[in-house]
């Protein structure tokens, strides 16, 4: 259990995070210019391109769900790249997220539904599955306790990262505190993912099963399909990139991030040095945990619906590829890592004539697993480390994993 | 000794060819004699022919049933005085109808003078229509002509059909014999339970209850499955206080409620060794899967998230045999499955070298990367058998797997799930074998202690971990053989259900020993067939639901022994 000198631990690196900011390198490389170039371009340029009618409102939806996705994988690389803890869960605490702003959006959304003996509007996807008829409800159905405080968009929000968050303060505590690590961890919130995805599944869980969340309206009372409405979110989400990129920037740069760097690099001398190293371990879990969260809440809107295929086994590994393919241990290449290979999937799930062959959509499989494989053994630093390795800078912000 | 052998060999035989061994006159003269009753069939008084029906049915002749049956669907005829067969209508451009006339007694064409069958126009031939209530008494008789037919199937089925209701009151005797005499056990017993559920329909409470009562009690001795439904609804009218008019009511709602749960916990008894049984076999295939799994990280710190696939093409090579060997339901050729194991060994085993030459080998002491990698490769293995293969196939397990052996009453034990427990079972003593008896297993473990040490007194390091490798994915391979017979195949099977739950067999076991492994294997197995159909109050558990609190148990578990059951000691441990 936490005891006071661990929470004086905390104490001390939440004021030591203030004052770390003195520290800042003159030495700046590409990992420095990569996220404020990409921020730039997606601030200005694509509403620019977009309002002079030379993208459509459907890349910019498609970018801004990307982006969410790059909000995942910032966390991820803040838990994996920086604590050298690999967590496949992730998918997990983004579909909580998800699943969290999908019910606010199912509240509000839908034709006209059924009005439940409280008063309640059942949500139109939840009468159309199991245990109901499609599309009618007994008279005696009532919307599940577990909807309802998802009614209002403020409890929502704070819900969607309360809920991922707990859920890895529970999975965490269970995991440091026994010390599983390494491939271990990597199996168990495996495992978890696995679980939480067979649930979600299940019609008699009221969730609406492998349906998902559907038929989606407005949020905050304005229609999702309206086009300004989806710039504002796309707008939003890279705000919260922002938000989020800055955040993981000053835990990273604080004290703590130099004691999860040490986690990473030898955790057995750490402990002998007195630290407790689960608390930190625990607590970059859960903010990565709660950072998914938010990537799942800003992705469902954008979306239109959520389902459990975001929680699949290999929805959680996708996460890691994404940060792998980036350059883990730099935050900004987690970023370009999940919008490149997004726009890969992108690119290659159409069907295409080369030169020979006729690409199939189902080609993507091979992509994948070659993007896995090549990262891997071939670049191991990933994008970011690739270009360094070109340009030849010198860049101590990265942190190359050994 | 040797008597006593050759005493119930003989006796065996003589059970098995006595029907066989009757003389040829005796069944001359035996058709004769059905022949004359198959004409009775053809009598105008309904009497005679009721009775003919019955006399049929006792005969004990082979051939009874299928007259009777063609009797029932009015396929015979009177035809010059003679009762045939016709299943055959003809029809010619005029729309006149004919008949093709058999033997009916034999079934056999009857012929003309020059060889041809007969086909008589259907204005010749007299039908022979039986009334509803001989039709009703046909479909009673061929049960009870099944009862003296030498095959012990046939004759099985006809002692259960007699039993069920409302029951053939004819057949009492000849069950009273058979219940007694019959030489195969299960038959006696059925044959038993039949006559008990015939005579408690008899029987009612209010009339003749004492009678009543000790059938209810018999059957509760018998443990009678049959019984359970009809003595379940009499409880539960009596439980919930119907107007019974009973004299000693509690008395004989005692009597039903201990018949009742006598046979119920009999039955959870039977069902409880069941999922055991298949908790076992389900153990036995994650044991083949984790043995794999576990070598290799033990010795070379990988995680080969493609193992599952390897399974995979195991199964897929056991299909490819079946199509080899042309073997399907109708055309069994059950040769396939024993080419098939050294096939799927052999072409896991390949794939498994050639991943560890191209990809494992640069990824030593590296798992997170490793288990990146080989996900990537299980990707692309499961792509590729999706597109030549599609979604989804058949493999049609081979006859000798098919069926299974009752060891007590009720409880029948799938062959195919005991071959898999023995397979896995000689698997491991291969493994230890080859771990603790061959040079190759020296090596191996040289290797695993200390890989620098090794690889300076000679060891061949490379040429281990390659060998290593490539013989834990031939196992897998053989457990995607076993697989087949109890389970289906999909290109993402290893994926979706066995990579994950092998891995936790391996961290629950930890990866130090073998033992580990097979305790946690068969542990994970049997509790999560026994913990699925449980149930908490009016809820089943069911396999998601198990699937969870397994895990639940497991993390619990790791909390107390973080490095699994049987965790390697000292500078070992620290992975």
């Amino acid at each position: 259990m936490f005891r006071i000198g661990a929470l004086k631990q905390v104490g001390d690196f939440l004021q030591d995070a203030g004052r770390s900011k003195q520290s800042s390198t003159v030495n700046r490389g590409i990992s420095f210019f990569v996220p404020w170039v990409l921020f730039f371009v997606g601030l200005v340029v694509i509403p620019l391109l977009y309002y002079t009618g030379l993208i459509t409102i459907g890349t910019v939806n498609m970018l801004g769900r990307y982006m969410a996705f790059a909000i995942v994988a910032v966390g991820l690389d803040l838990i994996w790249g920086y604590t050298g803890i690999l967590s496949l869960c992730q998918a997990f605490f983004f579909s909580l997220g998800g699943y969290a702003m999908g019910m606010y959006l199912a509240h509000h959304g839908g034709p006209e539904g059924i009005i439940d003996a409280n008063g309640w509007k059942i949500p139109a996807c939840l009468y159309v599955v199991y245990p109901y008829k499609v599309g009618e409800a007994p008279a005696d159905a009532l919307v599940p306790w577990f909807w309802k405080p998802f009614y209002t968009l403020p409890v929502t929000t704070v819900l969607g990262l309360l809920v991922p968050g707990l859920a890895a303060l529970a999975i965490g505590y269970f995991g440091f505190r026994s010390r599983v690590r390494g491939v271990y961890f990597a199996i168990l919130t495996q495992a978890i993912t696995v679980a939480g995805w067979l649930v979600f599944c299940m019609n008699n869980m009221k969730l609406c099963g492998t349906n998902g969340l559907t038929r989606f309206d407005r949020i905050a009372g304005f229609k999702l399909t309206n086009p300004s409405v989806k710039v504002s979110l796309y707008v939003i989400t890279l705000l919260a990139l922002v938000g989020v990129y800055l955040l993981c920037k000053h835990v990273v740069k604080s004290r703590v991030g130099r004691i999860l760097i040490a986690i990473r690099d030898d955790e057995p001398t750490l402990r002998f040095s007195g630290y407790k190293p689960y608390i930190y371990k625990l607590f970059a879990f859960c903010l990565a945990g709660m950072i998914a969260g938010l990537g799942g809440m800003l992705y469902a809107p954008q979306m239109g619906i959520f389902t459990p295929t975001n929680m699949e086994a290999s929805a959680s590994i996708l996460v890691v590829v994404w940060v792998a393919v980036g350059g883990r241990g730099a935050l900004s290449g987690a970023i370009l890592g999940a919008l490149a290979v997004n726009l890969l999937y992108n690119f290659f799930t159409s069907e295409k004539n080369l030169w020979l062959l006729t690409w199939k959509a189902e080609y993507w499989q091979f992509v994948l697993g070659g993007l896995f494989i090549g990262v891997v053994l071939l670049f191991p630093g990933g994008l970011i480390d690739l270009w360094r390795r070109l340009v030849g800078t010198q860049d101590n912000d990265i942190t190359t994993y050994t | 000794m040797s008597r006593v052998t050759i005493f119930c060999l003989i006796t065996l035989l003589s059970t098995f060819f006595s029907p066989g061994l009757a003389p040829p006159s005796s069944a001359q003269s035996n058709d004769e004699f059905i022949r004359a009753e198959v004409q009775k069939l053809a009598a105008e008084s309904g009497a005679i022919r009721k009775a003919a029906v019955m006399t049929l049915a006792k005969s004990g002749d082979m051939r009874v049933e299928a007259i009777l049956e063609s009797f029932k669907l009015a396929e015979l005829y009177l035809w010059n005085d003679v009762v045939v067969l016709c299943k055959e209508m003809l029809e010619d451009d005029d729309y006149n109808e004919f008949c093709r006339l058999s033997d009916a007694l034999t079934g056999e064409p009857l012929l003309d003078a020059s060889g041809k069958q007969y086909e008589i126009p259907i204005e010749e031939l007299q039908e022979i229509a039986p009334s509803r209530a001989e039709r009703k008494l046909t479909n009673s008789a061929k049960f009870l002509a099944r009862l003296s037919s030498p095959d012990r199937e046939i004759r099985m089925s006809g002692a259960k059909k007699c039993g069920d209701p409302p029951g053939i009151i004819e057949s009492v005797s000849q069950l009273e014999a058979m219940s007694e005499n019959d030489p195969v056990k299960k038959i006696r017993y059925i044959a038993k339970e039949s006559l008990l559920l015939i005579r408690l329909n008899q029987t009612t409470l209010e009339r003749d209850s004492e009678a009543h009562l000790g059938i209810v009690r018999e059957l509760g001795k018998m443990k009678s499955m049959r019984g359970l439904p009809r003595l379940q609804e009499t409880y539960d009218g009596l439980a919930q206080g119907f107007e019974i008019p009973v004299a000693a009511k509690d008395e004989a709602t005692k009597t039903y409620k201990f018949a009742v749960d006598q046979i119920n916990g009999y039955q959870s008894f039977v069902g409880g060794v069941g999922n055991v049984f298949r908790g076992l076999s389900l153990g036995s295939v994650l044991i083949l899967m984790a043995l794999g799994l576990a070598i290799t990280f033990g010795l070379m710190r990988v995680i080969n998230m493609a193992h599952g696939e390897l399974m995979m093409i195991g199964a897929y090579a056991t299909f490819e045999m079946q199509r080899l060997f042309g073997h399907s339901p109708d055309n069994p050729s059950d040769l396939y499955y024993v080419a098939a194991l050294p096939v799927a060994f052999l072409s896991a085993a390949i794939v498994g070298y050639l991943i560890e030459i191209l990809v494992v080998r640069h990824l030593y002491r590296r798992p997170l990367e490793s288990l990146l990698a080989t996900w990537g490769i299980g990707l692309i293995l499961i792509q590729i058998v999706r597109i030549r293969y599609g979604d989804n196939i058949g493999v049609n397990a081979p006859t000798w797997a098919r069926g299974g052996l009752e060891v007590m009453q009720d409880l029948i034990v799938p062959y195919s799930r005991c071959f898999i427990i023995v397979l896995c079972g000689l698997c491991v003593l291969l493994i230890y074998y080859l771990m603790n008896h061959t040079k190759l297993g020296l090596r191996m473990r040289a290797t695993m202690q200390n890989r620098e040490m090794a690889n300076s007194v000679g060891v061949n390091t490379g040429r281990v971990d390659r060998y290593t490798f490539a013989f834990g994915s031939g196992i897998a391979g053989v457990a995607g053989c076993a697989w087949t017979l109890i389970g289906g195949v999909t290109p993402d099977m290893g994926q979706t259900n066995f990579i994950i739950d092998s891995f936790l067999v391996v961290v629950t076991g930890g990866v130090g020993e073998l033992i580990g492994v097979i305790c946690a294997g068969l542990g994970i197995g049997v509790l999560t067939k026994v913990i699925e159909p449980t149930t908490i109050g009016p809820f089943v558990v069911g396999a998601i639901w198990a699937k969870i609190l397994l895990l639940i148990i497991i993390v619990g578990f790791i909390q107390f022994k973080p490095a699994g059951l049987f965790a390697p000691k000292g500078r070992l441990s620290d992975v």
